[in-house]
């Protein structure tokens, strides 16, 4: 009776597909009823309007969804619930053994690396921030100098009223100390005005130590400096020998100085010891860079007021000099935040090497990189072992859990997961840690990580990682349809799938990422410790001369000499001012006549003895050497380099001048250039002088063999000659390699984290093999009893895992190029980063990959087909 | 005294599950509403009205049995519960008493 119409078809399947489900059948039947209705009233296009507003008003969002009335009590905290959870998730690790082993081993050693490398970064943030006023102190410095002159901090605390109180520091450095009673040991310290006591706030134990550092001849000593040399007796008074000669008196005790510092100390001289030493003109001069100068201002931000009117400053303190010099000088003064000293700066003359925030931003970068493939890693292996408990969740959810349950439920196992591993990893950091202080040289004990700040890190760590790793596979699982999970063995979803190859892609990014930084590094280091540095390195025993056995070497030089000498181990002896690798003395040198208008750059200069250049084997390139029979205080050496800045075509009797010690010349000869600096800079022009009497460094060629009974003859001859001297040495190779300490470091650290990638990058991979290899079980039996062999099937199952670590490879190799690249600015002499080392990660990764999915791959070809297709 | 709170729209369509008595599913109840009110509503209001009324536990609903009417497709049908015909009857006690209240010329005036 009715022509059966139907309502426009588009409309009706948005209806289908948006409309919930439970209340679909209704409204479905609801709407056609009213459409009918229309199309009799009004006709089609009414009634076609009218449904399709009426379709769209039951669209989400505009449509309320009915709710199953529930009519069991669903509490989510129920404790019998947990209880439950507690013994499944228990059951379940140990059912899974192997997984659970590598899951929580993967993550205690990322959560470990994690552990160690903040406090790694904590400590190298940590410089200085134990002094209370250490916003407020600033180093007075240039683009160049880290020193500056001794006038000035004097001028500067009159000029400028933010000023609160300034403070200098010159360079005494190790000394070997004697007490009366003979104890003897070495210290660290500096020359310090007695403003130090207020700059960086030292808390007097015994005596007044500012009234001290006014006095000459008297020195302040820390707590434990007091403790090592006197034992319980009262310090105060004492009298302290250093290097055997000079004679200093204990006027005062401080406490010790906690945390990091750029200026470690165990002992300050005053000032007016300093002052005996050198003559007044030279504590006025305002050229000389004599020291560090330390600033305390009234408030942190008043340097700003400072660095404004520095410009003037400068105009009155070098009043009289020419007014561009005296601006260019102020346009290159800085103030230094004496925080910022240990990992922003890099002048001339630091106290000691510094770190670099380089460094820092390394290691950050390889923390979070190291953290999140332990977390890609837990994540990959909690939701593969998680898909083989759909049934589990299938059960749970016909049983009426509701999805938060299920989420709570995973989320919790997790960070139970997550708990554990954290436990395990302080125990394997409390193992790791005498390493990691070796390696970086710091004395970071055990119980450190009980301190409160590191305790909140290892938590928050933990939770951390146990929620970004929980979350995912919790809202997965606990997504599955009840229905089909509890179907026989699905394959789980592909996007699933997709995900996880992704993971494993990002895996082995960082891993290759890794091992190309870790080899290039390498590389450099390699660079750094086998360049032809034009001397010979080998075999060489340097050692300090000071007291009286340097007053008896200088005196009597050819006797002493001849003294160690009769030892047929004992090769050259050369005497100069410094070590290789340390700051020598910048002096401006000029030729003679001088060129009007040319400028030449400042020489290095080092003072030498005529065996210095045949002991450490420098080759002359031309003229001789020095020589004790011709009056050579007169005469010059350069290299190479210092000739061509020179302008001088034929060097040898040509006359320059060192200005700065107004010495007039004769160049006898030029040595082939040699790095007398570390390989972080250029070769620059040198000068060597002829001046055994002012050498403080003795270098010793032996012969190689036997080389502990030398040492011991050179150190009982010493002491014959010169009873109570210490003969500290060192070699020299082992010094040279000390200047690239911060390298090294890195180096080591980094070659330990990417093997650390690389195993829980493999564990995760591992994971992924047996999963894989379970599913393609029954494809694996038809295929065999289809006829494939061995290698057919291998190759089957692996392309996949191959594929996939060269995705990771290709795209980590850009980014490691970048990287190192970067690195490698750093330094002037340089490797060139070579295609083979990119070639030989991908090679090593797919080689660990394959080891790893292998012992899967065979055992699942080889398994009878038999077996496998029975199994239903 | 307990009040059960009714808006407005949800009070007409109580009002028509109750006339309806028994016959009320979703075309019915727009259908008389517009005919009794002349408002034209979407379906999807109706639809949420009901089910929101429902879940306060006014209306209790049945899927009716398949028949061969609309392809096969089944009805809810509502009916009005115990709770709901008390809160048509609240409301209206509560307007009788209002009405009581107002004086006999406010509506006057109010009515010219």
């Amino acid at each position: 009776m009715k022509q059966p119409t139907t309502p426009p078809r588009w409309a009706y399947k948005l209806l289908t597909w948006f409309h919930p489900d439970d209340t679909l059948e209704e409204v479905e039947g609801d709407l056609d009823e009213m459409y009918q209705y229309w199309y009799q009233r009004e006709g089609k296009a009414r009634a076609t309007i009218r449904y399709v507003i009426d379709v769209i008003s039951v669209l989400p969002p505009f449509v309320r969804k009915r709710h199953k009335k529930n009519a069991y009590p669903h509490p989510i905290f129920s404790l019998s619930m947990f209880r439950n959870y507690f013994k499944i998730a228990l059951r379940n690790l140990l059912k899974q053994k192997a997984y659970s082993l590598f899951n929580l081993l993967g993550l205690s050693l990322g959560i470990t690396c994690g552990l160690l490398l903040t406090l790694h970064i904590k400590e190298e943030l940590s410089y200085e921030k134990n002094i209370p006023n250490h916003n407020r102190i600033f180093r007075v410095a240039n683009t160049e100098w880290s020193k500056s002159s001794p006038p000035l901090a004097g001028e500067m605390i009159k000029f400028f009223p933010e000023i609160k109180s300034i403070t200098r520091f010159a360079s005494l450095g190790t000394q070997v100390v004697n007490t009366e009673d003979d104890k003897q040991g070495e210290s660290v310290g500096f020359f310090a005005d007695s403003t130090v006591v207020e700059v960086f706030d030292l808390q007097p134990v015994l005596g007044n130590p500012v009234k001290a550092l006014a006095e000459p001849s008297a020195i302040i000593i820390t707590r434990s400096m007091a403790e090592k040399y006197f034992g319980s007796k009262d310090p105060i008074g004492q009298k302290l020998t250093f290097e055997n000669k000079e004679e200093l008196w204990v006027r005062a005790v401080i406490e010790d100085r906690t945390g990091n510092t750029h200026l470690k100390f165990d002992y300050l001289a005053s000032m007016p010891t300093f002052y005996n030493y050198v003559s007044t003109d030279w504590l006025t001069n305002k050229g000389w860079m004599f020291g560090w100068t330390y600033v305390l201002l009234n408030h942190p931000e008043d340097v700003h007021k400072l660095e404004a009117r520095m410009k003037d400053f400068y105009l009155s303190f070098y009043a009289g000099d020419k007014k561009e010099e005296i601006l260019k000088a102020a346009e290159s003064a800085r103030l230094q935040p004496i925080t910022d000293i240990h990992l922003k700066s890099n002048l001339i003359q630091e106290v000691g090497p510094n770190s670099s925030i380089l460094y820092v931003y390394i290691f950050i970068a390889v923390e979070v990189l190291v953290l999140i493939i332990a977390c890609v890693n837990f994540i990959n292996l909690f939701t593969t072992q998680a898909l083989k408990r759909m049934k589990e969740v299938g059960v749970r959810k016909v049983l009426g859990a509701r999805k938060v349950q299920l989420v709570i439920q995973f989320l919790g196992e997790s960070f139970l997961l997550t708990c554990l591993s954290g436990i395990i990893a302080i125990v394997l950091y409390l193992i790791a840690l005498p390493f990691y202080n070796h390696i970086s040289g710091r004395q970071i004990t055990g119980w450190e990580i009980i301190q409160p700040d590191n305790l909140l890190i290892v938590t928050g760590m933990v939770l951390f990682v146990g929620l970004l790793s929980g979350l995912f596979p919790a809202f997965f699982i606990s997504n599955f349809e009840p229905v089909s999970s509890l179907k026989a063995n699905k394959t789980p979803r592909s996007s699933a799938q997709f995900l996880r190859k992704g993971l494993i892609v990002f895996q082995f990014v960082v891993a290759s990422f890794l091992i190309i930084a870790t080899v290039l590094i390498y590389q450099q280091m390699y660079l750094f410790n086998n360049k032809q540095l034009g001397f010979d390195k080998e075999q060489i025993v340097v050692a300090k001369l000071y007291g009286k056995f340097k007053e008896k070497l200088i005196l009597n030089p050819e006797v002493i000499q001849n003294e160690l000498l009769k030892n047929p181990n004992v090769v050259t002896i050369g005497k100069a001012t410094n070590r290789i690798g340390d700051d020598a003395s910048v002096e401006s040198v000029v030729p003679s006549p001088q060129e009007p208008d040319k400028e030449y750059p400042s020489f290095r200069v080092l003072r030498i003895d005529e065996n210095y250049l045949n002991a450490m084997s420098i080759p002359l390139k031309a003229g001789r050497n020095f020589s004790r029979e011709f009056s050579d205080s007169a005469s010059f050496i350069i290299n190479e380099k210092a000739a061509k800045i020179l302008g001088l075509k034929d060097p040898i009797g040509a006359t320059i001048t060192n200005t700065t010690m107004n010495i007039q010349g004769k160049v006898v000869g030029v040595v082939k250039d040699f790095h007398f600096v570390s390989l972080h800079n250029q070769i620059e022009p040198l000068l060597l002088e002829y001046r055994p009497w002012w050498t403080g460094n003795m270098f010793i060629k032996i012969k190689p063999g036997n080389v502990p009974a030398t040492l011991d003859f050179l150190q009982n001859t010493i002491q014959k000659i010169a009873p109570g001297t210490v003969f500290k040495y060192e070699f020299l190779d082992d010094h040279v390699a000390g200047l690239y300490k911060k390298e090294n470091t890195m180096s080591t650290l980094l070659k330990l984290f990417s093997i650390l990638s690389i195993i829980i990058s493999c564990l995760g991979l591992f994971g992924l093999a047996a999963h894989t290899a379970e599913i393609r079980t029954k494809e694996i039996g038809i295929r065999k009893i289809l006829g494939a062999t061995l290698s057919n099937l291998v190759k089957i199952f692996s392309q996949e895992f191959i594929l996939l670590v060269l995705i990771g490879n290709i795209i980590a190799w850009p980014l490691a190029w970048y990287a190192v690249n970067r690195w490698l600015q750093e330094f002037t002499y340089r490797i060139d980063i070579s295609w083979d080392v990119f070639v030989l990660s991908a090679v090593v990764t797919l080689c660990i990959a394959l080891v790893t999915i292998g012992y899967h791959c065979i055992k699942t070809a080889l398994s009878n087909p038999v077996n496998s297709l029975r199994t239903e | 005294m307990r009040r059960t709170y009714l808006g407005e729209l949800e009070e007409m369509i109580l009002l028509m599950v109750a006339i309806l008595d028994g016959e009320a599913y979703g075309v019915t109840v727009s259908q008389q509403l517009e005919q009794h009110t002349g408002r034209q509503l979407t379906f999807g209001t109706v639809h949420n009205t009901l089910i929101r009324l429902e879940e306060k536990g006014f209306v209790a609903s049945h899927l009716g049995g398949a028949t061969t009417e609309r392809g096969g497709r089944r009805k809810r049908f509502f009916t009005l519960t115990a709770l709901g015909s008390r809160a048509l009857q609240d409301v209206q006690e509560l307007r009788n008493q209002l009405w009581q209240m107002v004086p006999p010329h406010a509506l006057q005036v109010n009515g010219l």
